[in-house]
């Protein structure tokens, strides 16, 4: 009851603050020539405040510790940057109204958000109706930037961790053949069993197993017996944290003893509790972790921390991201003009952010590393980045 | 007296079925009920097993009155009923029907007593194993007669043990509730088949929807020209 | 070979967890003509008695066990007393409906109670370890845990225990009269009361003790564990013939087998697993067209 009352008593705050504009941390000793106002749409309010919170502060940060360096330079000129917060209720039809309000009204020159797909899909049609530069941090809906130029995201798609986790068996166990299980009534694992199998068997791997369950099953023994009989080098299984405990236990005793792997449906702390020692040294893939090893990447952590007590979740990183990403491309572009700006983030090669190495594909979406995490000592630990094939070139 | 029901009133929501009637049974007595369909007998019979909770009225067994008590409880008394239409559970053995007759009963007593039925009724010792729902109607009679004689012991109560017999096998089971009652019980019997009962029995009463309208001693009855006309046929 | 035989188990296993949970509806319907919907919530609730017992009180698993199917038991006798009891003569619309708000009270109960996060039973609970031989016949690559055994030889000893009460003792004979008629029940000197409060903690002791051996197949547990299950548990009852006994083990075994065994062997004859409800629960149904009363059931004699 109390953190509820806490959670509505931020976003209350956080809601009357987003009313004006939020100068955030503008420095006295900068000479500003002006101001660049950028739209930020989260969820404040509805079903997912923390996410919402989390992008704030992300959001916030970002912002403070550019103009702490006095902002943008442009034409030897400093611009100050200020977030306009608008809270999207979780709902598509808020966040439609409240970006053509910050496109029209408060003339943005880029929207950071909205952050689930239900609302980004929609929101960016109208980024890209009104020519404005949109990036989702963490939308993984493919429509959210099909034949949209202006609108960009920075999570990978989930079918991305497909291919990557079919490279990091090969690379890490050497496996020559693989095993999938995974819920064919649910799009999301059955789209990224598809994709780990093509691209598995394009690189060589043989896929001598591809079974399936239906959600809500608790007893996968029937389809591990036969998994287990065709003596697959490892098991792929893009379930959920609920899912995987059992999933893991039954292959174990029904004597599998090769590696099993996930994606990043795994990452919820939740699974370590419920799996125990069967889930110790398994693998999975993801966006990002809090202990992530490059120099980017842990000096956001420690400095996230240190002003909010408490660990960046993915949201946080990604949203911090977007903002990185689009203060390069508008000094990359040296212009304010939106059209330019677009096309320099477009343009952006080996951008290095906290969740790691990304270029933009012709569709705004991100080419960019996966994490894989292993799960060690009862914590989802830090263990290498996996990359699509070619990715990032021979020297980065 | 041994057993009496002092103005009984019983209805069935809105139905007024007995209303107002009283009656008395002495101990080694056999008493008849007499009356055309729905007069009330079965109700008044269902009522002093405790099935049914009366409106209004005593039924003094023994000095008590044991109106508004439940079933399973009056059982304890030594009150037993043979209930219209048999009701023997078909899924249950002869031994099994006996059995659970016997819920109430150590061991011993158990075995003595389904021993006593199986010397009264020998078929049933034939037949131990086999399902109640599988027995022809005079064996499922025999059955159930034979439970009240292993759950009760002093006061019997009978709905219609005639029902659908053939002639034979009335008189079989006439023969013996006598013999029954000759050990000792006392015997309340329900009957459409007044010759019959007027028989066996000591005395009757006669109902007629819901009141006594004739009592006395069973030959009086029998000789009674209202009886006669109304339940003999005659 | 092995192939199968390993399936066998995992049928047997998967089989022999339904059954139990069967056995608690069919012998309430059997005294009652209730469906006692909140079963599977009953199950549900067995379950984390079973995390109760075994991570709070820190009690081994056989004593958790007792503790679970006691407190179940008593569980579902008061159920009955304050929800279904008075509505003895109601319309069974009503009952049903109850049954159902049982069933929800019971699922938001224990989530108000522990929360969504899903719970398990402690690493030491029962410790898997695979057998290498079973009955002296080495077991090659088919793999027999002591979980299978213990949920397999569990299941058979509760149910031939409870087929021993229901067709040996007095009560069980009770039981079965009640089922075939109320009326004449209480006249053998037997409280209708007392039998019906002896089914439900038969019955819901069987479920906890299903929910803690489920718990342990399937160590995920959460307040909605019993919704799927539960309807499919009455499935398998419906289908042995709700009512009798011998039909809920039945019953549950069939459902088990079934679903194992149309993934294991479907594929071979272009099924996908996919198709493992659908198929499961249409060859359910076929036997319910040809034995409307399930494999076991006699037709109700109509009751005046
Ligand atoms: N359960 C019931 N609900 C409503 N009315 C009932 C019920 N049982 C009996 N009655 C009514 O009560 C009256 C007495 O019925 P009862 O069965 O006592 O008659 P009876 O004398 O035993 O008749 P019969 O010789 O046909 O058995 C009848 O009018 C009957 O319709
Ligand atoms: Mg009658």
């Amino acid at each position: 009851m109390n953190k509820r009352l806490l959670t509505l008593l931020l976003t209350i705050v956080i809601v009357m603050g987003a009313i004006g504009t939020i100068p955030v941390g503008a420095q006295d000793d900068c000479d500003f020539a002006g101001e660049i106002y950028v739209g930020v749409i989260a969820p404040l309010t509805g079903d997912i405040p923390k996410v919402g919170q989390s992008t704030v502060e992300a959001a916030e940060m970002a912002v403070e510790e550019i103009n702490a360096e006095c902002g943008l330079e442009i034409d030897g000129e400093s611009y100050e940057i200020v977030i306009i917060v608008e809270d999207n209720e979780s709902k598509a039809e808020s966040s439609v109204a409240v970006a053509t309000r910050l496109i029209v009204e408060e003339d943005v020159i880029a929207i950071i958000g909205p952050q689930s797909s239900k609302q980004a899909v929609p929101t960016g049609q109208v980024a890209n109706d009104r020519e404005t530069p949109m990036i989702s941090p963490w939308s993984t809906n493919p429509n959210t930037t099909v034949d949209r130029p202006w609108v960009f995201r920075v999570a990978f798609l989930d079918p991305f961790q497909g291919p990557v986790v079919a490279n990091f068996v090969q690379a890490e166990f050497g496996a020559a053949s693989a095993a999938v299980l995974y819920d064919v009534a649910s799009d999301y694992p059955k789209g990224l069993a598809e994709n780990f199998r093509d691209a598995a068997e394009a690189s060589g791997i043989e896929v001598v197993a591809f079974e399936s369950f239906t959600t809500g099953d608790t007893d996968f023994s029937s389809q591990l017996t036969t998994i287990i009989a065709e003596e697959p080098a490892v098991i792929f299984t893009p379930q959920y944290y609920n899912e995987v405990p059992l999933i893991v236990q039954q292959a174990r005793e029904l004597g599998f003893e090769g590696p099993i792997v996930g994606s990043d449906s795994w990452g919820t702390p939740d699974l370590i509790e419920l799996c125990g020692d069967a889930c110790n040294g398994l693998f999975f893939s993801t966006h990002y972790a809090p202990d992530i090893a490059t120099e980017v990447g842990q000096t956001f952590i420690n400095a996230y921390e240190e002003i909010y007590g408490a660990k960046p979740d993915d949201v946080a990183a990604l949203t911090y991201d977007a903002f990185q990403l689009l203060f390069t491309a508008i000094e990359d572009a040296q212009s304010l003009d939106k059209a330019d700006v677009r096309d320099a983030l477009a343009g952006i090669e080996l951008f290095e952010g906290v969740t790691g190495v990304m270029s933009f594909d012709e569709q705004g979406d991100p080419i960019k590393c996966a994490v894989i995490i292993q799960i060690k000592d009862g914590a989802f630990t830090y263990y290498d980045s996996a990359c699509p094939a070619g990715f990032p070139p021979e020297g980065m | 007296m041994w057993f009496s029901v002092k103005d009984l009133h019983v209805s069935y929501g809105n139905i007024r079925a007995v209303h107002g009637v009283s009656f008395d049974v002495d101990e080694g007595e056999i008493v008849t009920l007499i009356g055309a369909n729905g007069a009330g007998k079965s109700t008044i019979l269902n009522t002093i097993a405790g099935l049914q909770t009366p409106d209004q009225g005593e039924i003094v067994y023994k000095g008590t009155n044991i109106a508004g008590v439940g079933a399973h409880n009056i059982v304890k008394l030594g009150l037993a009923l043979v209930p219209e239409g048999r009701r023997i559970f078909g899924n249950l053995t002869v031994y099994e029907n006996l059995r659970l007759a016997g819920f109430q009963l150590r061991g011993d007593e158990l075995s003595r007593r389904i021993q006593r039925v199986y010397g009264y009724f020998p078929r049933l010792e034939e037949r131990r194993g086999q399902l109640g729902d599988t027995l022809s109607g005079g064996e499922q009679q025999m059955l159930a007669v034979g439970r009240a004689l292993v759950t009760g012991g002093d006061f019997m109560l009978l709905d219609e043990p005639s029902m659908g017999l053939a002639p034979i096998l009335v008189q079989q089971i006439f023969e013996i509730l006598a013999e029954i009652n000759r050990a000792g019980a006392t015997i309340l019997l329900v009957e459409q088949n007044a010759h019959m009962a007027l028989k066996l029995a000591n005395r009757g009463y006669v109902l007629e929807t819901g009141n006594i309208v004739l009592s006395g001693a069973s030959q009086d009855l029998a000789r009674s020209e209202d009886v006669r006309k109304a339940y003999l046929g005659a | 070979m092995e192939f199968f035989v390993q399936q066998f188990f995992n049928g047997l296993q998967l089989g022999s967890l339904y059954a139990l949970i069967a056995l608690g509806y069919t012998m309430v319907y059997g005294v009652l003509l209730l469906i006692n919907f909140a079963h599977g919530d009953i199950f549900m609730v067995g379950a984390f008695l079973g995390v109760f017992g075994s991570m709070v009180l820190d009690l081994p698993f056989a004593l958790t066990l007792v503790l679970a199917m006691v407190l179940t038991g008593m569980m579902g006798v008061g159920i009955e007393r304050v929800a279904y009891k008075p509505l003895r003569q109601a319309s069974r619309l009503s009952v049903v409906i109850t049954a159902l708000g049982v069933g929800l009270l019971l699922e938001n109960g224990m989530l108000a109670l522990t929360g969504a996060d899903p719970r398990s039973y402690p690493a030491n609970f029962i410790e898997t370890k695979a057998y290498d031989s079973f009955l002296g016949i080495g077991l090659g690559d088919v793999s027999i845990t002591n979980v299978k055994i213990l949920i397999i030889v569990l299941a058979a000893l509760l149910f031939l225990g409870l087929y021993t009460i229901v067709q040996r003792t007095k009560w069980g004979m009770a039981m079965r009269a009640i089922s075939y008629d109320k009326f004449a029940v209480p006249l053998m000197g037997v409280s209708q009361d007392q039998v019906i409060s002896i089914t439900f903690f038969l019955g819901t002791a069987l479920a906890a003790a299903g929910g803690i051996l489920w718990g342990v197949a399937f160590p995920v547990l959460n307040p909605y564990m019993g919704l799927r299950v539960g309807w499919k548990a009455f499935i398998a009852a419906v289908v042995g013939g709700i009512g009798d006994i011998r039909g809920a083990a039945v019953g549950g075994l069939l459902l088990g087998f079934i679903e194992i065994f149309v993934p294991a062997y479907g594929k071979s004859i272009g099924i996908s697993s996919t198709w493992r409800d659908p198929i499961a629960f249409g060859l359910l149904l076929i036997i319910l067209v040809v034995r409307p009363t399930g494999l076991f059931g006699v037709a109700r004699r109509q009751k005046v």
